[in-house]
């Protein structure tokens, strides 16, 4: 794992503190911004309004504060997953989308979806991303004992992983063209179209992931120690790894039942976090979820203003701009290894 | 890393093993061919396509496996070699087992410019996509050169750099259908597929295949020099450099081809080069023959599994390669596994 370690002059807390405030603010900032683009253009003060129940609260209520919300939430989930699943695999290019964990997900999704009868259809969505995300992650960490590899082979091995869910999803587009309207959201990757119901269950969903984020986080410094540390300490790293990994899989499970497979965002949050607050866990978390929910929004935006009048699925934009970070990466590793 | 599947030692009883391979390769690519000529929405007995094939009598079979059947599997065989030697071209250049025009983006890139240029100018013809095609494939490939040239960069690194910077151009590529509007004509063309082909498609292809295919065979035992060392390869030195050009320039005009006319077809050009050379050995040029016609014979082979898959409805070629060459990269990952 890269220890992106800050100037020690500063007082860490202090800085995470005010980096979080500016990202906090920065996010209502965006979110208020974002509410007021659309169809009918609002001001500012008619966007705060509405939200208190002026005049344009039922647009604001119904259409653009659900798509900010879900925005918020689920770039908060996938960062956050990408952070547990840095961690556990201890490796810097993890991340739900780059280990196949999506795409097995949206893959699940649309299995259920077509393969389920028609009464679970309330549930198919859920129960198939669940699946769907469980048995990507299966099969990398099944695949990636075997291979006994490094950083950059687990990333290769959840790369096939995820070319061959796509490739699995392609194939039942074209063969039940029928039940797959839904489904198409997951490729690219939207929040278009959220309303009070995708906030409640996902809300939910968030809340009962709260408890193990929370446990397995607050170990996080202790597991980039190495095993025999954590042993010495009574932990099974084993175990510990299992949970990170678990807990990074339920949370991706529920961004993308919501929004789709958003490329690259849980890759890119970690890693701007750790450069401004440091590694220590207890600072990297929330601002992680900030930048998450920062990157998630500011993806929707750009990807509403950059086409008029159509929009970009914010998985593309994030796509195009959090791909490039991944070369990046890759060379910075490779410079400072050489 | 060195690659031990690229150091070439000449083994002279590779030499009747690879005829053998030959014939059996040509043999599935006709079978499945003939295969194909049958399949479809109409299904043809053998017999009658057969007779349809040789005797053009006016009927509607005959014209259907004339105008329509045919150019298909003629262009399918076609982007097949051309991708199968792109593969080993790519490989033998970079010394890398995971490199292909796909692994690397250089079919994303011919597929990206592809896209701006059809967009740009709605009616380009068919001719007029060859071009971006290649500046596309360049592009990309020149970037590839720039990040390899970049420190230590393993070729597990590069392999991922490149598939991220295809990831980056499909996504591109998406938006700009999206913000156009397009979406709907060239969504299946993206898919990789040979559904709409017609002869002038394969006209296109044809020379390019042919010139392309024919030079990487004759400089064929000059390439062997690429999978050297970098000590022998510099005490080479202009001479490498030389052919490293040459295979360069085959790579872009073979793959930005064959993305003109059937989208970007992957995976073909990364598990065929290493088939082949599990069969029939190191040898360059029998590499280089062998995987034309084992790119040939795969793809025909895909395609027709894509007709029968989900039949009376198709499936685009590319899916079908998808399916497979998922695993296989999986397993070339694993054989090739770095430390």
């Amino acid at each position: 794992m890269t220890a992106l370690s800050v100037p020690t002059t500063v007082h860490p807390l202090l800085r995470a503190t005010s980096v979080c405030l500016l990202l906090l603010a920065l996010t209502i900032f965006l979110a208020l911004l974002s509410m007021s683009l659309g169809a009918v253009p609002l001001s500012l003060s008619q966007v705060v309004d509405g939200l208190f129940g002026g005049a344009d609260a039922f647009i604001i209520n119904q259409y653009r504060l659900p798509r900010v919300v879900i925005s918020l939430m689920s770039g908060a989930a996938l960062a956050v997953a990408g952070l547990l699943l840095q961690g556990a695999l201890r490796n810097p290019l993890a991340s739900p989308d780059v280990v196949g964990i999506t795409k097995g997900a949206g893959l699940g999704a649309m299995l259920a979806v077509i393969f389920l009868p028609p009464i679970w259809q309330v549930w198919a969505i859920p129960v198939g991303v669940v699946g769907g995300a469980g048995l990507a992650a299966g099969l990398l960490l099944l695949i990636g004992r075997g291979l006994g590899g490094g950083v950059t082979t687990l990333a290769l091995v959840g790369v096939a992983i995820g070319a061959l869910a796509q490739a699995a999803m392609q194939y039942l587009m074209v063969r039940f063209p029928g039940g797959i309207d839904q489904s198409m959201v997951w490729l690219a990757g939207s929040v278009y179209g959220s309303n009070a119901g995708d906030i409640r269950a996902l809300s939910i969903w968030l809340l009962a992931c709260l408890p193990a984020v929370l446990i397995v986080s607050s170990m996080l410094d202790l597991s980039a120690f190495g095993d025999d540390s954590l042993t010495s300490l009574g932990i099974s790293p084993g175990l510990l790894r299992a949970g990170m990994i678990v807990t990074a899989v339920a949370l991706t499970a529920g961004a993308v039942a919501s929004v789709g497979s958003i490329g690259f965002l849980g890759l890119l949050a970690p890693h701007i976090a750790r450069l401004m607050v440091g590694s220590r866990a207890v600072h990297l978390l929330p601002a992680t979820a900030l930048v998450g929910s920062l990157a998630m929004l500011l993806a929707d935006l750009l990807g509403r203003l950059v086409a008029l009048p159509n929009e970009i699925p914010a998985g593309i934009v994030a796509s195009v701009i959090g791909g490039p970070y991944l070369l990046f990466l890759l060379l910075w590793e490779a410079r400072r290894r050489g | 890393m060195t690659v031990p599947l690229l150091t070439s030692p000449p083994i002279q009883r590779d030499a009747r093993r690879s005829i053998v391979v030959g014939v059996v390769l040509l043999a599935l690519m006709a079978a499945a061919a003939i295969a194909s000529l049958m399949v479809g929405a109409a299904g043809l007995s053998l017999e009658r396509s057969l007779t349809a094939l040789f005797f053009r009598d006016g009927s509607v079979d005959s014209a259907l496996i004339h105008d329509v059947r045919l150019p298909r599997v003629i262009l399918t065989i076609l982007v097949g070699a051309n991708l199968g030697v792109a593969g080993v071209l790519i490989q033998t250049l970079t010394r890398n087992p995971l490199a292909s025009p796909q692994t690397f983006g250089i079919n994303a890139g011919a597929a990206l410019a592809i896209v701006i240029c059809v967009v740009s100018f709605p009616g380009v013809a068919l001719w007029g996509m060859v071009l971006p095609a290649f500046v596309g494939a360049a592009g990309v490939g020149f970037l590839m050169w720039v990040l390899s040239l970049s420190g230590a960069i393993t070729p597990m690194k590069l392999a991922l750099a490149g598939i991220s910077i295809q990831l980056v151009l499909a996504a591109l590529v998406q938006g700009i259908l999206i913000a156009n509007n397009a979406a709907q004509d060239i969504v299946f063309w993206l898919a990789g597929s040979v559904t709409s082909a017609q002869w002038p498609k394969v006209w296109v292809i044809l020379p390019f295949t042919l010139l392309g295919i024919s030079t990487a065979i004759a400089a064929g035992h000059h390439f062997g020099l690429l999978a050297l060392d970098d000590s022998t390869g510099r005490s080479l030195g202009q001479n490498a450099r030389r052919v490293g050009g040459l295979a360069s320039i085959l790579i872009v005009v073979l793959a930005g081809s064959a993305v003109a006319v059937a989208g970007p077809v992957g995976f073909v050009g990364l598990m065929v080069p290493h088939i082949i050379r599990r069969l029939a050995g190191e040898d360059q040029r029998t590499l280089l023959i062998l995987s034309a016609l084992g790119g040939a014979a795969l793809l025909v082979a895909a395609d027709l599994a894509g007709k029968l898959v989900g039949y009376p409805s198709e499936l685009p070629v590319g899916i079908v390669t998808a399916l497979i060459g998922a695993p296989a990269f999986l397993i070339i990952t694993w054989k090739h596994r770095t430390r």
